[in-house]
């Protein structure tokens, strides 16, 4: 019987090993893609992830345990680190077990309010500033989340869009400033 | 039981409702709102100009001329409505819903903008049709 142990190719570096599942993660999370190189016992060679079946397949979700190991991302180096079973099961890891990731909702924020402040004019900042401030603590959280959470690129997305915002707001304020002292337009009374 | 949390169902209520509060005021709202003052400092038209001019005319049923005042806006708008929909019934139907986001979807998003801003300030056909028209 094949091990369940999985490697994949991330940024050019094997990682791994980790079991289906957890690499079923990987995938809906977004941070490996559909052409990711994976591999297990039994495969003649590396293989994208499109062309195996079995991380498509919709898990079976068991009975949740009363105890379960953490997910682990680890290197070939500190594969044969133990992990200490967690005694109780959050809902988050639950919800993980089933193949759910979170998709940060400050992430999808940033994106609205980036968007949404580039076309807001000269009142671009009402926009730009929540955008940044979202976009920032979205990056954090999914940083510091234990278990995997997507959004990381919408958040980067959602922040450039609203710096670009505010850009924009500082350059329109900056134009009116010169146009006023210059006296360029006249002043009201 | 697992408590779900559904983002993108939150998200497209929150639009829905502040469209409708929009389209049910507008009369009143952009009377008070001042004209771009980018456009009167420099004299050009930034992504979002126009914004205004075409809802106006969706709510008036001229669809072609309020593509016309902000073709960002409207198939922008069209695009974001469809992917929504596509997220808010997976978040039901399955538990959740990711949108993948790769990088070249935030140079798309960014060039599309910046693109956009640009090319409708060049005085020549075909760029001036993406210039707004003043509302008669």
């Amino acid at each position: 019987m094949m091990k369940d142990e999985w490697f994949y190719s991330l940024a050019g570096t094997q990682n791994g090993p980790t079991k289906l599942d957890e690499l079923r993660v990987l995938l809906q999370s977004g941070q490996l893609s559909r052409e990711s190189l994976v591999w297990r016992q039994g495969m003649g060679d590396w293989a994208p992830a499109s062309a195996v079946a079995e991380l498509w397949e919709k898990p079976v979700v068991a009975d949740v345990p009363t105890a379960v190991s953490p997910m682990t991302f680890s290197t070939p180096a500190s594969s044969s680190m133990p992990v200490p079973p967690v005694p109780m099961v959050a809902p988050q890891l639950q919800a993980w077990q089933m193949g759910i990731v979170p998709q940060s909702g400050l992430a999808i924020a940033s994106l609205v309010c980036g968007i949404l402040g580039i076309l807001m004019c000269y009142v671009n900042a009402l926009g730009a500033l929540p955008a940044v401030i979202c976009g920032h603590m979205a990056l954090r959280r999914i940083r510091e989340s234990e278990l995997p959470m997507a959004g990381r690129g919408m958040a980067i997305a959602g922040l450039i869009m609203g710096y670009l915002g505010l850009l924009f707001q500082i350059g329109i304020v900056a134009i009116i400033v010169f146009a006023f002292s210059n006296k360029l337009i006249p002043t009201p009374p | 039981m697992v408590r779900r949390s559904r983002p993108w169902t939150v998200l497209t209520v929150v639009i829905l409702v502040v469209t409708t509060v929009v389209f049910c005021t507008q009369s009143l709202l952009f009377a008070i709102m001042p004209e771009c003052q980018f456009h009167r400092f420099t004299g050009w038209h930034c992504p979002g100009c126009g914004a205004r001019r075409a809802i106006m005319l969706m709510a008036r049923g001229e669809w072609w001329q309020a593509l016309r005042m902000n073709a960002l806006l409207l198939l922008g708008g069209l695009v974001c409505l469809i992917l929504l929909l596509r997220q808010v019934l997976l978040e039901w139907r399955k538990g959740g819903a990711v949108l993948p986001w790769r990088r070249r979807h935030t140079v798309l998003l960014v060039s599309l903008f910046l693109g956009f801003g640009i090319l409708r300030n060049i005085p020549v056909a075909p760029f001036t049709w993406l210039a707004p028209l003043p509302l008669r």
